[in-house]
This record gives structure tokens, sequence and C-alpha cells, in this order.
């Protein structure tokens, strides 16, 4: 026995397969002690953005994230420490973050609360306005130039209270510290995959228009742990396939599924478009949010509206073209005395109306920068049409920024799972895989009765598994349900195989031929139903938008693996252990 | 070798134990075929023997009337075409098509506090009155873990919002919409995926194996397989969602691994009789498929995820299918095929030969048939024997069965006779040791 151990320790094969699994190992990096939670994402403007902490690059390997290891010295372990030390912040404090990259300090910032009273104050503020002036050259000529002028405004707005009633958000998304460097799959880990499509075929430098479009759409949203890539189907239809762990489909559907065509019209005259024509959206809390001259009413028993109203900068030939527009309108006076023009300036988004705005008499004629853009929310409490309206503003801003698609998007599928159920999910596929890989293993026992083959045959069996999860770890490939049954797949195809050589070699030894022979005869069969699996598998990597890809690829990395790596160790090991 | 033969030997014996009683006739054939060379039922000896005369009575039938066999894989297979068509006919689809081969919505919840399944399908019924909305209960080993709500015609975010209502705050929950157009789409090039499958697997085989008939059986027996599965989806109304055609594809790889087994062994080696290569053949394509079959079961059992649930259901019921696909079907193409291959080569030499010296071809002839008479007649006294003491003994069945009862293989069979008693000697010879 000793003997055969020396001879299978020096065997070739055996040593490749040796080689192949600690490369696997080591691609893996399994940590089961990893310390922290792991940062999914850094909320911007937030605390912790301002700490200077950013959000990490969504290919960055599972086990090279940036976790944090403690707040305020004390430890943080598990999701639901970091929960309850958030808890009890309080504003305007300072946190010691300690991560795997460093130290942070954070300040966290109050939340306030806003109430809109029933009556009116008058607020001075700050209006910069586009004027042109007449400037007199040194050689006497006049130049009309226009300039930028700020000037005090004056107006009644609805009184409000403001009240701090908590601690903002430090801005940290995080979970479980991944304890190896496989990578989840979206159903494995929880999270939101959109597919599109364009509503009519375009080039493909526009579709990669439309991915980075929709990546940079969602980063200035606020989701950094992004995959948008193209994809097709047998049939060469293109799509934009979005995937976003940890968000929610509600969080993201209007936003991608958007064509983000902003038009702004003042009659049937088109003034400024979103993207080139804007140079500047505000975002915080100054200048957007919700609009303190309307603020939130109720229209029915249990239905609020909200308005917010966020500004942007226009570019000046936008802003020319709104003086160009407005010039020849009339004067028109309401009920209250207020003075406006006859049109209004109608804000429209992929061609459906948002909302329309009053124009003061006193921009008549006059190019003006600096423009209100505002809309509003519903829902069945203030609250909530509050946080409808914000969301609103969200969108409406991120699409302001980075501008329309070049063509309409239609999402044909959206799969989400919640972040708890892929957590289940992954105990689940654990569990399960170990009870596959048991009962397999007694059927082996049963049918050979032997440890030198049975032995063998489950340590190929697992090393198999080991050396498959090696390879998805190393070329980031996401492991999810589909490529979890691949693996069954390719692995019980293995135990086959081996069977195969265990028969072939067992038969031969009646049969009083050669091990060259013997081992030759198996591996034919082996060949022959390698390349039938592959076959069959190989039409999946096309069709369907690539969905079933990573069932596909995984069956075949798995019997790849399988064929030329596992099988031919176990063939020498059968073959010393029965060659005596 | 003296290890692994009296292992082999006592291994058969407690197998041959543990069999009785099991009803599953191509697998208790093998064992019953591989007891029958060796020195079974010292155990237990009338009934062993018993039992064994009834084994080789269906030894007996697998070896000579195979080709009456093949005539329950057939009408399986015509059943299962008239299945499909009755369905296709009825349903105007090949196949009961879930939300991701057509469109619309499911949504998976698993329990956090049961409820009441039908309750909620009435209330959502009510408050979507333009939709198709159904609700199932989720198992796994056994118990109920959540439910699964399919609609159509609604939107999911509304679908979600009155589910919430009903069971409160969902912490654990999967949503899958797809537009029915895509789905469309996808349903027509998953079909086009498992042809463009069948066409590269069968060039993989035809290349392989280089011959039309044996290479014809293999992918009769994996559109069999595929056809038999479908039928039982159909019957069942199992809904097929894009991971079902996968575990389809799947099964066209997995399927006709044995069937390559069966063809290697049965028309690339030599050794021994036809029927003694489909039983070695046979053994180990068992494993492999009970393997398979223990494997994927136990997945079944415990698998929460509706998309592996569904692969490892269209897997089981492939394999299951697999085994008459295979030992029966094919394995009987085959020895149709060989047959009649070595009928014509016999009966070539024969005239060869005939016209080359007569005599002494009909002299050898008649001699094969005495020596043939001679070993019929051995056996039937042992016959007598047994049934005198009514106990199995070591001679009883030392004698493999044989073709014998094809005088015109007469030329094929002496050879075979040989090797045939050349390996019951050795095992025995080993045995002794």
């Amino acid at each position: 026995m000793n003997e055969s151990l020396k001879k299978i320790l020096k065997s070739a094969r055996f040593i490749i397969l040796v080689v192949f699994l600690v490369l696997s190992v080591v691609a893996i990096h399994p940590n089961p002690n990893a310390e922290g939670v792991a940062i999914r994402n850094i909320a911007r403007n937030s605390s912790a953005s301002l700490a200077g902490i950013e959000s990490p690059s969504p290919t960055s390997s599972p086990m090279s994230k940036e976790r944090i290891l403690s707040l305020n010295n004390e430890p943080i372990t598990s999701v639901k420490d970091y929960n309850d030390f958030v808890a009890t912040l309080a504003p305007n404090r300072t946190v010691q973050v300690k991560t795997t990259d460093g130290f942070y300090q954070l300040k966290t910032k109050p939340l306030y609360n806003i109430t809109y009273l029933n009556e009116t104050e008058t607020v001075t503020f700050e209006e910069t306005v586009l004027v042109n002036k007449t400037f007199k050259a040194k050689n006497g000529t006049t130049i009309i130039k226009p300039v930028n002028e700020t000037r005090n405004v004056t107006k009644e707005v609805p009184k409000r209270i403001v009240e701090v009633i908590g601690t903002e958000d430090i801005g940290f998304s995080v979970y479980e510290a991944p304890t190896t460097n496989i990578k989840k799959g979206l159903d494995l880990q929880g999270g939101t995959r959109v597919l599109l499509s364009p509503e009519t075929r375009v080039s493909s430098e526009d579709m990669d228009l439309v991915i980075a479009n929709l990546k940079e759409r969602l980063n200035v949203f606020g989701l950094s742990d992004v995959v948008v890539r193209p994809a097709s189907d047998l049939e060469g239809n293109q799509y934009a396939l979005v995937e976003i762990a940890g968000a929610t489909q509600e969080e993201v559907r209007d936003l991608i599924a958007k064509q983000g065509k902003f038009e702004a019209k003042v009659g049937n005259t088109s003034v400024f478009k979103g993207g080139n024509d804007v140079t500047y959206v505000c975002r915080t809390a100054d200048c957007s949010g919700i609009d303190p001259r309307r603020g939130c009413g109720q229209s029915s028993a249990n239905q609020w509206f909200c308005s917010f109203r966020f500004s942007i900068a226009l570019s000046p030939e936008a802003a020319q073209k709104q003086a160009d527009a407005s010039k020849d309108l009339d004067v028109i006076v309401d009920d209250n005395g207020n003075e406006y023009l006859s049109e209004k300036l109608y804000l429209y988004l992929d061609d459906a109306l948002v909302d329309e705005l009053s124009i003061g008499s006193d921009l008549k004629g006059r190019s003006v920068t600096d423009i209100q853009i505002s809309g509003s929310g519903v829902g069945a409490t203030q609250q909530d049409a509050m946080f409808d309206a914000l969301a609103n503003m969200k969108r409406l801003q991120t699409i302001m920024i980075t501008g329309s698609l070049p063509v309409k998007m239609q999402v044909q599928k959206i799969d989400a799972v919640s972040p708890v159920l892929g957590d289940d999910f992954t105990k689940n596929a654990f569990v399960m895989s170990f009870a596959a890989i048991l009962a397999v293993s007694f059927v082996v026992f049963l049918r050979y009765r032997k440890i030198n083959v049975a032995v063998p045959m489950i340590f190929t069996m697992i090393s198999e598994v080991i050396i498959v999860f090696g390879v998805a770890a190393l070329i980031q490939w996401n492991i999810d349900m589909a490529a979890i049954a691949g693996i069954i797949v390719a692995v019980g195809t293995g135990v086959d195989d081996q069977i195969v050589i265990a028969d072939e070699t067992l038969r031969g030894e009646s049969q009083k031929f050669g091990w060259k022979e013997r081992i030759k005869r198996a591996f034919f069969i082996i060949m022959v139903a390698y390349f039938t699996s592959v076959a069959a598998m190989v039409p999946l990597l096309f069709a369907g938008a690539g969905l079933l890809k990573g069932f596909a690829l995984t069956t075949i990395i798995g019997i790849s693996v399988g064929v030329f790596i596992t099988r031919p160790a176990f063939a020498a090991i059968v073959e010393i252990l029965l060659k005596k | 070798m003296t290890l692994f033969s009296e292992n082999a030997m006592s291994r058969r014996e407690r197998k041959l134990l543990r069999r009785k009683g099991k009803k599953y006739r191509p697998d208790r054939t093998i064992e019953e075929g591989a007891g029958g060379t060796s020195a079974a039922g010292a155990a237990e000896p009338s009934k062993e023997h018993a039992r064994k005369g009834k084994a080789n009575k269906l030894l007996d039938f697998y070896e000579h009337k195979y080709k009456k066999s093949m005539w329950f894989t057939i009408a399986l297979l015509v059943i299962s075409i008239m299945i499909i068509c009755v369905y296709t006919a009825v349903n105007g689809e090949v196949i009961p098509r879930g939300v991701s081969l057509k469109g619309g919505v499911t949504i998976t919840v698993p329990f956090e506090n049961p409820i009441d399944v039908k309750e909620l399908e009435d209330s959502l019924r009510v408050q979507f009155p333009q939709a198709s909305v159904n609700v199932r209960a989720m198992t796994s080993a056994g118990e109920r873990i959540g439910f699964i709500v399919d609609a159509s015609d609604v939107d999911s975010e509304m679908l979600l919002d009155a589910i919430r209502s009903h069971v409160g705050e969902m912490n654990k929950f999967s949503l899958e919409t797809m537009g029915s157009a895509l789905g469309e789409a996808f349903f027509k090039q998953t079909l086009l995926a498992i042809l463009i499958a069948f066409v590269l697997m069968s060039v993989v085989v035809f290349l392989s194996f280089k011959t039309f008939i044996p290479s014809f059986a293999v992918i009769l027996s994996a559109v069999s397989d595929i056809t038999m599965t479908v039928a039982v989806i159909d019957l069942f109304r199992i809904r097929i969602e894009t991971a079902g055609i996968a575990a389809l594809l799947m099964l066209i790889g997995y399927s006709v691994d044995t069937d390559i087994l069966l063809t290697t062994r049965v028309i690339k080696r030599e050794e021994g009789t036809v029927f003694y290569r489909v039983m070695g053949a046979m053994k180990t394509g068992m494993t492999m498929t009970i393997t398979s079959i223990a494997a994927i079961a136990v997945s079944l059992i415990f698998t929460q995820s509706e998309t592996l649930r569904q692969i490892m259901l269209i897997l089981l019921i492939g394999l299951i299918f697999d085994l008459p696909n295979t030992w029966i079907q094919n394995t009987g193409i085959l020895r149709m095929y060989l047959e009649r291959k070595s009928r014509k080569k016999a009966k070539e030499t024969l005239a060869e030969y005939k016209d080359e010296n007569v005599e002494v071809v009909e002299a050898e002839y008649e001699e094969a048939q005495e020596a043939d008479k001679a070993e019929k007649e051995e056996k039937k006294a042992e016959e007598k024997k047994e049934e005198e003491k009514k106990e199995g003994t070591k001679e009883a069945h030392h004698t493999h069965p044989t073709e014998h009862r094809h005088p015109a293989k007469h030329e094929e069979h002496h050879a075979e006779h040989h090797a045939e008693h050349h390996t019951s000697h050795d095992i025995k010879e080993h045995h002794e040791k």
C-alpha cells in the first residue's frame, strides 16, 4: 500500500491534478474568518463619501473589497452589528471608521423634517440672471455682451418649520463579508436584473452609447455595484442586460427604462433639451428638494402630493433660444396681480408632459441661464408623497445629467431576488450539493465495495468541484443557481466517466488486456460522451440573450476539467492501485 | 486479482439478497445474469434457487426474445407521441409554458408566516379581474415552504403591493417578469437550440462510430428520451421555464452517455458473445444511471429553488426513460444489426468453404452440432439434478447462457463459447484462489 501511495504521488497525472487543486484553492481564497462587513456602495454626498471613502469597483474580486472592521473602536462582525451601531448615532458627531484599507473620520449629519404652514413669509434670495450689457470698448465702439448678474429677489413663500428629527444615514451600504472569491450570481446574493431591448435596430456604436449611458445613470443615481453589458440572441436581436446587486426593482426600473429625452418648450418651440444644453444640475439641499413655494398638499382623503424643484444652468445658446421664444409673447395678469407671459414653459420627458411653469413677465425676451425645474410626487400620506417627489426628482436629475439614450429602450424582463432570500438559497445550495455528493458516494461504495476504487472516485469528484469553482473565481464568473445545476451535471458526468474507467480496468483484468489498452478503451467512450455533451451545450451559449450562458458555460468548463484534468489522474490512481 | 474476484463474488451474493422483492426488470436481470455465472445461493439455497429460476426466465426472455421486448419501447414511444399530439391539438402549444417562455409575472415568496394559498388567490383575483392569476404552494422535502403567484396582464409592482397588503411586509421574495414578445422569442430560440444540439450531437456520434445503424440507434434513443419526457410533462402539465429547456438539452448529453458506452462495448469489442458484452455494458451503464438518479433525486428533495427543482425533475424523468430506451431499444437494434451482419458473413464463409471442400465443412458442422447437443444434455441433466436436490449448487450455474439456439450463427458460436468458458473458468479459478 505504501509503495502504491508513493507511486501515485510520483505519477505525473496525479501531480497535475494536485497543482490544479492548489491553484484553485489560491484562486478561491477561502477565508471563513473574514472579519467585518463588506462595503457595497457609498451614497453620494453622504458623511462616508465626504470622509473620502470610495465605492468599490464592481469588477474587483470579492475578497479584495474594502471591509469595515470597527466603528468607534467597536468591532463590527455582522450587518446586524453595523445596523445596531448606526441606529445609536446622534447628529454632528464624529465616527472613527477602521476598514481593511485604513482609518477614516466622518461626521454625522442631522436629518431635517420640514413642515409647511398655512402662513406665508417674505424671503429674499439671490438669483443669477443673464443680462445683455452694453460695454464701451477702448476704440469707442459699443459692444453688447451677455453677462451674469446677481440680484436679490424678494418673494412671499409659505412659512416652514425646520426641525432635526435624527441623523442622516452615514451612507454605507454593506453586506456580510464574503468568505471566498467566488462571485455569487444575482439569485444567490439578491438584486435586480433587467433586460432591455431597443425599440428599433441600432448600430453597434449606438448600442455602446446606450450601455455607457445606462452605466453612468446608475452610478449618478448612487448604485455602483452594477454590471451593464450588451447581449444578443440566435436571431441577432440586440439587448442590454443590467444587473444590480442588492438593489430592488422599484428603485431602478423607471430610471433605466426611460429614454431620458428631456425637452422644454415654450408653446410649440423647443427651447432646450437634456444633456448638452444643460451645463449644471444642482443636487445640494440649498437649491434642490421639496419646493418651498409649493410644498405639499392634500387632494383627497388619502391622496397627498408634494412638489419638488431643483435649479439647472443652461448653456448660453439654450438661454438665447429661450429669450427668442419669449420675446414676442404677451403679458397677462392673473387674479392676484402677478404678471405672466401668455405661454407657459412646458417640460417633457420622453414626450410626456411632466410639468408646466408660468414664466414671469420680467423674463420676457431675456436670456436666462438659471432655470428651476419642478415636478411632483404623490402618496397616501404626506410622508409617502414627499418620498415619491424626492425619488422622482433624483431620477429627473440623473437623466438631465446623463442625457438621453440614442434610442428608446423597452423593458423585456425583470428578475429580482431579495438579498435575504439570496442568502437562503446559498445555504440551501451548499446543503444540497453536500447531500448529492453523499448520495453518489453511497452508491459508488455499494457498487464497488472496494476502498481502492471508491475512495479515489470520491476524491476525484470533490477535486472536480473545487477546480470548477477555482476556474469560476479566476475568470470572475458569477455562480448562480443555473451554474450550480451545471456543476452538479458536470460532476454527475464525471462520476459516470470514472465508473467507465473503473469497469474497463476491472474487466480488462479478466480479459488480460494491457493497461494502456484498457485505459484507451475507456477514454474512447469518455471522449465521445464528452463531445456529445459539449455539442448539446453550445447552442445555449448563444440563445436567449445569454441568460442561459452561465449554465452552459459552467457545464462545459466542468466537463472539460473532468476530461482533461481529473479523469486522467483517476485513471492513473486506479491503475496503480489495482496493478499488483 | 484474487482479492478482487473474491470480493466480487461475495458482493454479488449480498446484492442478490438485497435486491429481493424488487420489481425492476432490467436491473434485476443484470444482477441475476452476473450471479448466474458464479456460485451464488449458498446462503439460502432453496429460496435462492426458486428466485433464480424466475430470474433466469427473465434473463432468458431478455436474451432470446429481445425483439419482442422491443415492442415495449415502441409502444411507449407511440403513446408518448400521441399524448404530445393530443396536448398540442387541445392547447395549441407543444409544451405547457411558464412565465419565462410566455410572458407574465411570477412572484415566489417563502413563508415567514404560513398563509392560506387559496384565500390569497381569491383575493388577488378579485383585485385584478382582468388578469389571470394563479397561486400555488411551494414544497421542499414534503413541507410547505412558500407560495408562488403566476399572473399575466398585470403590472408586477401592483401585484407585489397587493400581495404585501395580504401577507404583510416581505423580506424574502423573488420576482420575475417577462415581456410576452420576448417570452415568445425565447421559446422559439430554445426550440432552435434543441434542434441545433441534436444536429451537433448526431454529427459527433456519426463521426465516432462511422456506421449508420449503430449511430442511428444512439440518436433514436436520445430522441425517444426527450419525446417521452415531454409526454410526461404534457400529461402532468408541468409548466416549463427556460431552465426546463436547458434541462432537456442536458438530457441529450446525459442520455447518450450510456448509449455510447453500449455501442462501443458491443460494436468495437470482441470478447465474449454479443450478449455477454451487452451484460457487461449494462452493469457499467446501470451504475452510471443509478448514481446520477441518486444525485438528482437527493437534489430534488433538498432544493428550495424552483429553477433547480425543474432541472432536476426533468433529468430524473428523462433518466428513468433512458433505462428502457438504452437497454431494450438501443440494445435490440444493435443485436439485430449484428445478427444480420454475422448471418451474412457466416453464409459467405460457408459458401466459400463448400466450394473448396464440402466434406470437411460438413463434418465440422456435424461435429459442432453434436458438441452442442451434448452440452444441452449435460445441462438438462444438471437441471434435473438440481430439481431433485432443490438447491442451487456451484455447477448448476457455471455455464453462462449462450446463443446456441441459433444454428445459423454456428461459426461465431464456437468461438464465443470458447471465450465464454474461458472467462467463467477464469473467474472460478480466481474464486478458488
